[in-house]
């Protein structure tokens, strides 16, 4: 089945309307990649690869990426690896979101949908090769 | 297979992740704060690597053995996380996330008693001589690094060009205080090393005005 620039362009909609149901905040960041001048289907492979990239950066395995290459090159006072990294919160954030200290072991594990969204392309490109 | 069918499939999609576990605490809050932060701590992951593997310096985290980063920037601070830089297990130079420094153009009027808004800016990870306190000056700069995890777009390129503007002027080559890496000469005095990391693959698009400035720009998404 080939799909038309009126496909793309309805599964985008969709696509947006779903990643702003679901995550506002990363919605908001992708706003750029509307405005590239390309065509439909491009547009559209632009962003979902966006989407991806934005669910693998806030993910837990990102996280794990992070805490491996820190332990690997900087140890503690004992010479043992790092083990963790947490962002301390100013004041005012801390009244704001009622936590001191936000500890980015318990960053969410985004995989799933990242996988999902990897398959959602593989079909369109097997539908709508070019 | 039918645009109602891949339509479908993504609405399944997003109804799984909007209903896992963990998400709550991290939606409230701002991703800079959250994924912006865990992209400067993978660049100092990444920093480390180069400075260990091609400076042959060794790095030690002084303050417990979890990198607890600040949110926001402001002076050096000895309750925020302090790397020791050794170089032959002598101690050579310190390394500080999220750090203000006092700018060229505040030196040049005279490093006046007040500071104003505009004498100091933010650095993500700067490599400093050590036992500093309060606000380093750029004469005390080894390494400067901004961490960039959004689309990078011109007003970031114009942002470091003003960064390395406030902390050397432009000048014929000279020596940075590394022998390999980041780089053994900048067109800076004084001569700090300055480099950009973003997850954008468009940063190598603006890289061009960095070899005449001296900054150094990195494509290193989080893998």
């Amino acid at each position: 089945m080939s799909l038309s620039d009126q496909d793309y362009i309805e599964l985008l909609q969709h696509l947006q309307t779903r990643l702003r149901q679901a995550d506002p905040v990363i919605f908001e960041s992708l706003s750029d990649v509307l405005t590239i001048q390309v065509q439909p289907r491009e547009r559209f492979f632009k962003y979902l690869l966006s989407i991806i990239n934005a669910m693998k950066e806030g993910s837990s395995t990102s996280y794990d990426n992070a805490v491996a290459k820190l332990g690997h090159f900087i140890t503690d006072t004992d010479n043992l690896p790092i083990q963790g990294i947490s962002i301390v919160l100013s004041p005012a954030e801390s009244e704001l979101y009622q936590v001191h200290e936000i500890d980015l072991s318990e960053m969410p594990d985004n995989s799933q949908l990242i996988d999902d969204l990897l398959e959602l392309a593989k079909i369109v490109e097997q539908e709508d090769p070019q | 297979m039918s645009i109602s069918s891949l339509k479908s499939r993504i609405t399944r999609a997003f109804r799984k992740y909007a209903a896992a576990p963990g998400r709550r605490l991290f939606e409230a809050m701002p991703r800079a704060l959250t994924v912006g932060k865990l992209y400067e701590a993978y660049t100092l992951g990444l920093l480390a690597e180069q400075l260990t593997l091609n400076e042959g310096l060794q790095l030690k985290l002084m303050t417990g053995s979890k990198l607890r980063m600040r949110s926001s920037p402001g002076p050096i601070d000895q309750n925020f996380p302090r790397i020791d830089v050794y170089r032959q297990a002598v101690k050579i130079a310190e390394i500080w996330t999220d750090i203000e420094f006092l700018t060229l153009s505040y030196r040049m009027r005279g490093s006046p008693s007040s500071l104003t808004r505009g004498d100091y800016h933010e650095l993500d990870i700067v490599m400093v001589d050590p036992n500093i306190r309060g606000y380093p000056s750029c004469e005390q700069i080894w390494l400067a690094v901004e961490c960039k995890n959004t689309g990078y777009k011109k007003s970031l390129l114009k942002e470091i060009l003003g960064v390395r503007r406030e902390l050397s002027l432009l000048s014929p080559n000279i020596p940075t205080l590394f022998t390999n890496w980041p780089s053994s000469t900048v067109p800076a005095d004084p001569p700090s090393c300055l480099l950009v990391y973003a997850t954008d693959s468009a940063v190598t698009e603006y890289s061009a005005p960095g070899a005449t400035f001296g900054i150094l720009f990195f494509h290193e998404p989080i893998p």
